[in-house]
């Protein structure tokens, strides 16, 4: 049995949920769709933020730590008009990621990030994925300028970063920041 | 900019008003979280956490359809606490939780405030005969639930900690 806290909200809740959900943004691509994160997607974000996988971004967290920064996903919409989504399959819709444009307090920039399910990755999804948030970021938002924040050990994302044109920066001792720019607006 | 056309109720009492959280509350917030009574809800909390706390109110609402307000004092234009709707891992339900800012409490804003959430969540949001989880040594709170009309359900926990569990009547249809 699914827990109720894990549960899709019902009855009148569920309206105002989904009419949230259909605020954000749908991004298409002939694989990959992105759309709005629903209370179901947690169980994968947190698959890979508690384990062994989110050692270069923050983790492993805890359930709470990895709710705190699932939950930013959908609050980022609604405090920054920019934000994350879940990244599903566009024929089967099954859930395979997340990506996010993303801004802490503290943050230089709006951050952009992506994580994809551990039997997904190497299948160019990632890469997909934050190529569709960035021209979403460069063409829609107008942004000119966003930064991926990668430790420096983490050579999967360090490719993925590189691959997507972005350039290589220093930001502190076990940090690089890979900055994205909006050649349109230079 | 996006744009979001969803806002999150507003209720307005004699003394307060419900409201969304915003980022401008991050202050309040941090003076609340360093305070000795802020424990009793899972302080201290630094800068950086506050703002985790709004982000994730704001973000309860927009996954859950439901969630907490922060409490506005209408005279003093200030925040001095939170009410509202919870659910995370490790609740077994929503639960009703309030939270009032030193200087604040003791005055009826919490019973003012959790009151009408109460209410609010009876005929808007599905909400009724829902639960309270209240710390045992938290007597303010007992208190409260106890005027409230809740009654003593059972002792449960809440993450690993001993917590009564306080049952509000049902409100019937006032619409």
């Amino acid at each position: 049995m699914t827990l109720r806290h894990a549960q899709a909200p019902t009855g009148i809740p569920s309206a105002l949920a989904a009419n949230v959900a259909a605020q954000i943004p749908t991004l298409v691509s002939d694989a990959l769709l992105l759309r709005a994160p629903l209370v179901e997607d947690f169980s994968l974000y947190a698959e890979v933020m508690c384990s062994e996988r989110g050692q270069y971004m923050g983790g492993p967290l805890s359930r709470d730590d990895a709710w705190w920064g699932f939950v930013q996903l959908a609050s980022g919409w609604m405090l920054h008009g920019h934000g994350g989504w879940s990244i599903v399959d566009v024929d089967s819709e099954e859930l395979l990621g997340f990506v996010i444009l993303g801004l802490e307090p503290g943050d230089q920039q709006i951050e952009l990030g992506v994580l994809v399910s551990e039997s997904n990755e190497g299948l160019s999804i990632a890469h997909e994925a934050a190529q569709m948030a960035r021209t979403f970021a460069f063409d829609t938002l107008k942004l000119t300028e966003l930064a991926s924040y990668i430790h420096k050990d983490n050579t999967r994302s360090i490719t993925l970063a590189e691959r997507l044109g972005a350039k290589r920066t220093v930001h502190d001792d076990t940090i690089l920041a890979y900055i994205h720019t909006n050649e349109a607006v230079q | 900019m996006t744009s979001f056309n969803f806002e999150i109720p507003t209720i307005e009492t004699e003394s307060l008003i419900l409201r969304a959280p915003l980022e401008s509350d991050l202050d309040a917030l941090e003076v609340f979280n360093q305070s000795e009574r802020s424990h009793l809800i899972g302080g201290p909390l630094d800068r950086a956490n506050c703002w985790r706390v709004i982000s994730n109110g704001i973000g309860h609402w927009a996954l859950r359809g439901f969630g907490m307000w922060h409490i506005h004092h209408k005279a003093d234009d200030r925040m001095i606490g939170a009410c509202g709707f919870i659910i995370r891992e490790g609740w077994d339900e929503p639960e009703l939780g309030w939270n009032v800012h030193d200087g604040y409490e003791g005055k009826g804003y919490a019973f003012e405030a959790a009151m009408a959430a109460r209410t609010h969540g009876a005929t808007h949001l599905d909400l009724n005969g829902i639960l309270s989880y209240i710390d045992p040594t938290n007597h303010r709170s007992f208190a409260l639930s106890t005027r409230m009309g809740a009654y003593f359900e059972r002792q449960g926990s809440l993450r690993g900690e001993v917590a009564d569990i306080y049952r509000h009547p049902t409100t019937g249809d006032t619409t």
